[in-house]
């Protein structure tokens, strides 16, 4: 997570925040690529293996185009997780 | 009143209708014994005009029609149906001569008009307008802007920049200080003007009442993904206010709670095993930070933000309930 907006969180939440950040996004990222067909996983794990960061923004951009909302379910699920 | 105070800050997200409607309904119940309601009910406009240029760039409308409904905000409350400036009109009425008594001279004329200028300025329109002009040259809406409309075989221009509200102050003197002050906003940096906007807003605008609700920061956080990055910026702003806020009164035990919680999560979720593709994925997004700070950034930022923001609002509430609790059960 950018830096300087990890400044705005009180100091003491700054290392949970970052890593609850890692986890919604693992979560996030682990949907979508259950929700990819067999093909297109091993095209996932093969594009992003590779050092060819244009053709890894074009597969997020033509595979994982939920990516934002399935973000925001799993950070409503961590805030339940929390709360309870 | 407390209700329109509670729904401001989140006012865009109905186009401000809901708050009109309100404020509609304010006569229909307006106490007997209150002798400060018009002053309340000028100031209240006023404070919503100003918060419709805070919230402008939130507002998901074009800027013709954010543009027209500021307007027609501010002469709908602060004009026709303003106590203080329809009182100067008929006060401009009464200090005509009756016409028996001849034309009236030119220093009747003078008096006349001068003194509903003085009156008017018990009223807020001319000074919420200027003040809505800056506000949205510190956003960096442009002054001049027009667009065209076909109505039949002519083509008709539309003011929909600042100008369009500049042409409307209508007192001279306030007039004239605001162009300058325009111009010198025009003129400063994206920073400066962002910083300015800060203490502008932190002086006069309204902040929303914690604990927030989980949708305003789902709008939030959808909007500054769809729009472009200064928009980001301003909920940085935003955000940073509400934190100052939280951060007074913040109760470090609960506090602790919450990071522990937080804590066991983390830690049982990284035993779970991940596909490799999606751990290259991640190290990808976190690798590349232009990615960051347009995407999957802004997005996780947002999302924490409201997370952390309703977790210590939930706990402010929380100790509230379990301090009030305490002084019931011991005064027992």
């Amino acid at each position: 997570m950018d830096q300087n907006f990890l400044k705005l969180f009180p100091p003491e939440l700054q290392e949970t925040i970052s890593s609850l950040y890692d986890v919604i996004l693992e979560r996030a990222l682990t949907r979508a690529y259950q929700n990819l067909d067999e093909e297109k996983k091993a095209l996932m794990a093969q594009i992003f293996s590779l050092d060819n960061d244009k053709a890894k923004e074009n597969f997020l951009k033509e595979y994982l185009k939920d990516l934002d909302s399935l973000i925001v379910e799993e950070t409503k699920k961590i805030l339940e997780e929390i709360k309870k | 009143m407390k209700l329109i105070e509670d729904w401001l800050p989140f006012g865009h997200l109905d186009d401000f209708k809901g708050i009109d409607e309100l404020i509609d309904r304010m006569d229909e119940n307006r106490p007997k014994t209150v002798l400060t309601f018009n002053y309340r009910k000028e100031k209240l406009a006023q404070k919503v005009a100003q918060e419709m240029a805070f919230q402008y760039k939130f507002w998901n409308k074009s800027d013709g029609e954010k543009i027209e409904t500021i307007s027609g905000f501010i002469d709908k409350w602060l004009k026709d149906n303003s106590y203080y400036y329809q009182g100067a009109e008929k006060y401009k009425d009464l200090l005509q001569p009756p016409e028996e008594m001849g034309k009236p001279t030119k220093i009747e004329k003078w008096f006349t008009k001068e003194t509903s200028t003085l009156l008017k300025l018990l009223g807020e329109r001319d000074r919420t307008l200027k003040q809505v002009c800056e506000i949205l040259a510190m956003e960096g809406v442009p002054y001049q802007k027009e667009i065209k409309e076909i109505q039949g075989e002519k083509e008709i221009k539309h003011e929909v920049g600042i100008r369009a509200l500049y042409n409307q102050i209508e007192n001279q003197n306030i007039k004239r200080t605001t162009g300058p002050k325009l111009r010198k906003i025009e003129e400063m940096t994206k920073k400066e003007r962002l910083q300015l906007f800060t203490k502008t807003k932190k002086e006069l605008g309204v902040l929303p009442k914690l604990p927030l609700k989980l949708e305003y920061y789902e709008s939030l956080v959808s909007s500054i993904l769809k729009e472009d990055p200064e928009k980001a910026e301003l909920a940085a702003i935003c955000a940073s206010e509400i934190l100052d806020k939280v951060n007074q009164k913040e109760g470090k035990e609960q506090l602790a709670q919450m990071k522990e919680k937080a804590q066991g999560i983390i830690a049982k979720e990284q035993i779970v095993p991940k596909p490799e593709a999606v751990q290259k994925a991640k190290e990808h997004l976190e690798k590349k930070k232009s990615i960051l700070s347009q995407a999957a950034g802004l997005a996780g930022y947002g999302l924490l933000l409201f997370l952390v923001l309703v977790l210590l609002g939930e706990i402010k509430l929380g100790e509230k309930i379990t301090g009030a609790s305490t002084n019931i059960l011991q005064k027992k």
